[in-house]
């Protein structure tokens, strides 16, 4: 999509983003509460969380647009905390483009030049360069109101890059757009940052976009940060149970789980309460008896002699791999299996309410404790089918 | 089988349909009428509108002082350019007439900027600024609008008798600057521009009055256009609070230059110079509607309301 490479002066400084003990107010409802954050040269975050979770309310505070309550923000080693949102060496990119209507594309680009009191002729290379490298030269003599959605993007992200910030924040920039665009957008975006070698911080509630994007993921949740890492790292390793069941897609299912009354660590499904359930073994011990379990739809596998029965609900084709939904007890789990003859057979072919039976491995499991939501560093040892009503046998 | 039903099935549409074509052109018919019943009422209702122009027209080309009832309609009996000029020239050196002229357009001129400007701030600074009370004060503003001018005019009388301002141009000028319905106007306007716009101003380093100037305000183009042919109709034709504050004939402004006219205690009428004097009251106004007939439609529309 690129149609030049950018020119050589498009890499400048980057700068490390530092947050320190934030909180900010609305009124009585706090919108970000006490939030650490160390972003580093050069570094991709994906601030990721869903709506109401003060990810875009950090962005602003980011830059200048709101003041907070208490707590530090620091670019570049420096506190910005009474700096205007121009002397801070950010630009910010809009979720609605947020361009100056009655300007033309060329002026909405120049007029942080203009402002600065750049000359004209010097304006006049810096923003055809810019256009140039994002496709949109032949649009600066049109208004926003002429062009589509990806363009008018294009021209926001034309107009921060033009300025050669330090600091780059988005704001949701792909979710206007459609589908299909939003992906190319996607790539563009990464080669970008790996162009110019910016810092940026990016918001987003799209766990995919941050997965394909980020060098670092933030999670946020009611203003906190529920957990930070690489996509791989929140993937693999989610530290709490609102971030395995929000990366990752189709979502982790998620049980509840109660203590048994036997003796040892088994904890069976809560909602069963006829048919077919199934318990685990735990390593260790959870104090209150409640716990959530996590499994990745990809990590159950179809097999007669699987620990899990459920009953088939319906199925998605998606080409390489296949969705299911299948029910145990009460709870719905999706399931995602890559596309062979023997899923296909029991997954597509077979009729709603049919029987299948997944094995998923013990360790694959993922154990929490149900009112913090934080993981529990207790392991499943085994997992085991339990029958409710006939007199079937357990181990089957 | 099959076939013989959808046949039967097929020759029931049929029927239908021409039943529902029959009653489609009865009511056609029912339309018509009242299409053409609409459209004489409405030419009813230009003729009542227009009658009076054109009377005036007629009486400005003519010479004679009288009206008559009913009124010589015939455009050719009577009238003549060199007519309109005389009458022109005895309004012109009546009085001192220019200066009333001149009067009327520095006043309208001076209220017109200065209200607007007053307006869109403090529209802007109710829409966008943050600051104890805001809306207190917003609501006691826009308060003002439900109180009817009689009420609050002796209180400004005696107030502009107290500084002096009486028979002055500050006296007419200054209160008629601050337009509640202005303000009201702008911030409204004001309110439904993205806050996102002004806030990648912030980041391009523009300051808070710069974005007013060189975002906000070219944004709100219609709200500017709107107010701007209030603010004018309303102090061109502000008749009340002139003619309290005007005790010297100098000062005096065309609606009570019309109203001088229209003579005193059963003085005899020139109704060929008063109609002369009606039509050089209206001229700016038909200019300037002329000009921006456009957003007087905008101007009504947008604002929901008649000037």
């Amino acid at each position: 999509m690129w149609k030049v490479y950018p020119s050589p002066d498009l890499k400048g400084e980057t700068v490390s983003v530092n947050v320190k003990n934030l909180v900010l107010k609305f009124g009585d409802a706090t919108a970000i509460d006490n939030l650490n954050l160390e972003i580093g040269d050069g570094e991709f975050a994906v601030i990721l969380g869903p709506s109401g979770s003060g990810k875009t309310s950090l962005l602003r505070c980011l830059a200048g647009l709101i003041s907070y309550e208490s707590g530090d923000i620091e670019i570049n080693g420096k506190s910005m905390n009474g700096v205007y949102p121009s002397d801070r060496n950010v630009a910010m990119v809009f979720q609605n483009y947020a361009l100056y209507p009655h300007m033309t594309v060329y002026d909405n680009i120049a007029l942080n030049l203009k402002m600065k009191g750049m000359e004209k002729g010097a304006i006049d290379v810096k923003v055809n360069d810019v256009a140039k490298v994002l496709g949109i030269d032949q649009l600066l003599k049109r208004r926003p109101r002429e062009i589509s959605g990806g363009q008018a993007q294009r021209v926001g992200l034309a107009r921060a890059m033009v300025r050669d910030p330090a600091v780059y924040l988005m704001d949701e920039p792909l979710s206007n757009l459609d589908a299909k665009f939003r992906e190319e957008m996607r790539e563009e975006l990464k080669r970008f940052h790996k162009i110019t070698g910016k810092t940026v911080v990016y918001v987003t509630h799209d766990q995919t976009e941050a997965m394909s994007l980020a060098d670092r993921i933030v999670v946020m949740d009611q203003g906190r940060k529920v957990q930070e890492g690489s996509p791989r790292t929140l993937y693999d390793n989610p530290e709490h149970a609102f971030v395995a069941g929000f990366v990752g897609t189709p979502p982790m299912n998620i049980f509840r789980m109660r203590h048994s009354g036997e003796s040892g660590n088994f904890y069976e499904l809560e909602e069963a309460e006829s048919g077919t359930s199934f318990g685990i073994e735990l390593s260790g011990k959870n104090d209150d008896g409640k716990i959530l379990a996590g499994i990745r739809p990809s990590d159950l596998a179809l097999d007669i002699e699987g620990q899990l029965e459920s009953i088939l609900e319906s199925t998605e084709f998606l080409g390489p791999t296949i969705n299911s939904y299948v029910r145990i007890g009460t709870s719905r789990i999706s399931v995602a299996v890559p596309r062979t003859q023997h899923n296909e057979d029991l997954l597509m072919n077979g009729r709603p309410g049919s029987k299948l039976r997944f094995r998923i491995a013990p360790d694959r499991i993922y154990v929490f404790d149900e009112s913090s939501g934080e993981r529990l560093s207790a392991s499943v040892s085994s997992v085991r089918t339990i029958a409710k009503k006939s007199g079937e046998n357990p181990m089957e | 089988m099959e076939i013989l039903n959808v046949m039967k099935k097929r020759q029931k549409k049929n029927r239908t349909g021409r039943m529902a074509g029959d009653q489609n052109s009865v009511i056609l018919s029912i339309g018509r009428v009242k299409k053409v019943a609409i459209q004489l009422l409405m030419i009813l209702a230009v003729v009542i509108y227009v009658l009076p122009f054109y009377w005036m027209m007629l009486k400005m080309f003519r010479t004679s002082i009288f009206a008559h009832f009913p009124p010589n309609l015939n455009p050719l009996s009577g009238t003549s350019l060199s007519n309109f000029a005389q009458n022109l020239g005895s309004v012109w050196s009546f009085g001192s007439f220019p200066r009333w002229y001149f009067n009327s357009i520095f006043v309208t001129l001076v209220v017109l900027f200065s209200s607007v400007i007053v307006g869109s701030l403090a529209g802007y600074a109710f829409a966008r600024l943050n600051f104890r009370g805001r809306e207190m004060i917003f609501y006691t503003v826009l308060g003002t609008l439900m109180i009817p001018f009689p009420v609050v005019s002796v209180a400004s009388y005696v107030f502009m008798l107290d500084i002096g301002w009486l028979s002055t141009y500050q006296g007419i000028i200054i209160p008629e600057i601050a337009s509640a319905l202005n303000v009201f106007l702008f911030r409204q306007y004001f309110l439904t521009i993205p806050k996102e716009v002004e806030e990648a101003a912030k980041l391009d380093g523009l300051n808070p009055f710069q974005i007013f100037t060189k975002i906000s305000a070219p944004m709100a183009k219609p709200a500017f256009a709107a107010s701007f042919i209030y603010t004018f109709i309303g102090s061109w034709n502000n008749f009340l609070w002139p003619l309290m504050v005007i005790h010297s004939k100098s000062l005096y402004t065309l609606p009570l230059v019309l109203n001088f006219f229209k003579g005193v205690n059963g003085v005899q009428i020139y109704w060929n110079e008063m109609m002369t004097v009606v039509f050089l009251t209206l001229l700016p106004t038909l200019i300037i509607y002329a000009i921006f007939e456009r957003y007087f439609v905008e101007g009504i529309s947008f604002t929901g309301l008649k000037g």
